[in-house]
């Protein structure tokens, strides 16, 4: 199975199809037929004028489900670093209490229970370690176990880390216990206690069983003097009595979105060349999602809700820059507002369609608006940056209005349904992210999208 | 439409991600007299860890104008 943020094993090619196309359907499911030869005209579309090779993402949220209206279909080649230093667990050896591994071994435990490494080696080329608490708790709390020295991993205010591990129950039972879940503590540069970020792995997420499983989570870390950030795994527990035996393996922390595949890690962080799809939306506050209908694009509307696309554009995005981006929103509902469809903390790249003077407004990289009468809010509205004094507004492919305006710096997050504290009330269909677009591929985007959500251009 | 009210305790309680893929922000009212999120996260699966919590926050009809924020644009 192709999951969220899991690597392609290599291009899914489906007899005669858009390579392009096929990868992308083979992270959805089951997607009905009409979907997959809309996608596949889109893709072609999109092929023929070069525009794939410029995007950062696309997302189709007027798609046949929700789990594919979610899904970034553009996929990213990049380094991914696991900066724990001991992924591999060297230095544990069983014994009573036997010896955690290196970097691992400030253990936090209540009185009255007792840890033991009870087992170490390597199960479907993963290694792994078995660790047992047992005993009368002397009071509620919770079992800490770090996966790295405090001050080991760098991390950053504003940086989105990603933790994960596999994880089994293969001794004992959770009796006793209240929760599992994996929690990150932040540490400034001299190694002081910053703030504390939990359930960055949900413990809704982790169900332990005998199978060994992997488990992953995102925070964006918050602490304003943060140097590092140290996760680690917590076992809630109240004052009955508990005994269960842990496996743990490839633990991995990256800084991005998605887990990325593992990197073993032995002394020192590493590094890896992968290909990963990232930037899948995240649902804020319960936005509204309506699947696609013939002439009804669907898509997700709310209010006081909106799409996080987990993306630092600053950082993660590999093809739009400074001074060569395009943005772009497939609005499918008639609504006049002043709110962004697409943007950010700092509304330095915004999406406005149409507002109450019926305006399009565009920002690209920088703090002055472009805009252009338009008459209607549906359909794409594009924002290109074509140079460090040059940005266009486009409509439907079409370019409305330009000037030359100086960039000043890129956003560090991206949303859709909202900018800064306004929130767009209308349905947005599609969006895209990348490089500058020629006045072509702007058309192109427009009609492979259009093919895309059924519309006629 | 009906909000969640929530004071700024439980707005930091419950702000960050639920489960993969889903999360909650609440969204500040302009008067600085609460948080809001919209009812139905008090009952949507994804934000189970938070339903005992949201369970026993007020509810009410909020305005657009008490929480929107637009910048002024053309």
């Amino acid at each position: 199975m192709i999951g969220v943020g899991v690597a392609l094993p290599g291009l899914i090619t489906m007899q005669g199809m858009d390579p392009w196309a096929a990868a992308a359907l083979g992270r959805m499911q089951a997607p009905p037929d009409d979907f997959v030869q809309r996608l596949d005209a889109g893709a072609r579309i999109y092929r023929a004028d070069g525009v794939l090779d410029q995007l950062d993402a696309l997302w189709v949220t007027g798609s046949y489900s929700q789990a594919a209206a979610r899904l970034n279909l553009v996929p990213w080649t990049g380094t991914v670093t696991n900066v724990l230093p001991n992924g591999e667990m060297v230095g544990a050896a069983t014994g009573a209490p036997g010896t955690m591994p290196t970097g691992w071994a400030s253990v936090f435990t209540v009185g009255g229970i007792t840890r033991q490494v009870v087992g170490a080696g390597t199960v479907n080329g993963l290694r792994y370690i078995d660790v047992r608490f047992s005993g009368v708790p002397a009071s509620a709390s919770g079992i800490g176990i770090p996966l790295s020295p405090t001050n080991a991993c760098p991390g950053v205010v504003g940086g989105r880390m990603t933790a994960s591990l596999y994880l089994a129950l293969v001794g004992g039972s959770l009796t006793g216990t209240t929760l599992t879940r994996v929690n990150y503590t932040e540490y400034n540069a001299s190694n002081v206690f910053v703030v504390s970020d939990f359930n960055v792995i949900p413990a809704a997420s982790i169900t332990l069983t005998s199978a060994l499983t992997r488990v992953s989570g995102t925070r964006v870390l918050t602490g304003a003097t943060a140097a590092f950030v140290m996760p680690a795994l917590e076992i809630g527990h109240g004052t009955g009595a508990i005994d269960l035996t842990l496996r743990i393996a490839a633990p991995q922390l990256v800084r991005m979105d998605v887990p990325g595949n593992y990197i073993p890690t032995s002394g020192a962080a590493a590094s890896q060349v992968q290909m990963l799809y990232r930037w899948d939306l995240s649902e804020i506050n319960n936005p509204t999602w309506t699947a696609w209908a013939p002439g009804a694009p669907g898509g997700y509307g709310g209010t006081a809700s909106y799409l996080d696309t987990n993306a630092d554009p600053s950082i993660d995005f590999t093809r739009a820059s400074l001074n060569s981006a395009a943005y772009g929103a497939w609005v499918a509902s008639e609504t006049t507002s002043s709110a962004r469809v697409l943007g950010q903390t700092n509304s330095t790249t915004i999406i406005s369609p149409r507002s109450p003077s019926d305006q399009a407004n565009i920002r690209v990289h920088d703090t002055g608006t472009l805009t252009a009468s338009v008459a209607t809010s549906v359909g794409l509205t594009a924002g290109n940056r074509s140079a460090s004094m040059a940005r266009q507004l486009y409509r439907n492919g079409i370019a409305l209005s330009s000037d030359a305006f100086a960039s000043s710096s890129m956003s560090t997050e991206l949303w859709l349904l909202r900018a800064a504290s306004s929130y767009h009330p209308g349905q947005v269909s599609a969006a895209f992210a990348g490089a500058s677009l020629t006045a072509a591929q702007h058309l192109a985007i427009y009609r492979g999208t259009a093919a895309i959500l059924g519309v006629t251009p | 439409m009906i909000y969640l009210i929530l004071d700024a305790a439980t707005a930091a309680l419950v702000r960050g991600p639920t489960a993969p893929g889903y999360g909650l922000d609440p969204v500040p009212l302009l008067d600085g007299s609460g948080w809001i999120l919209p009812a139905i996260c008090a009952t949507a699966p994804e934000h189970a860890m938070h339903h005992q919590v949201l369970a026993t926050m007020p509810v009410r009809p909020v305005a657009d104008a008490e929480w929107q924020q637009d910048e002024e644009l053309p």
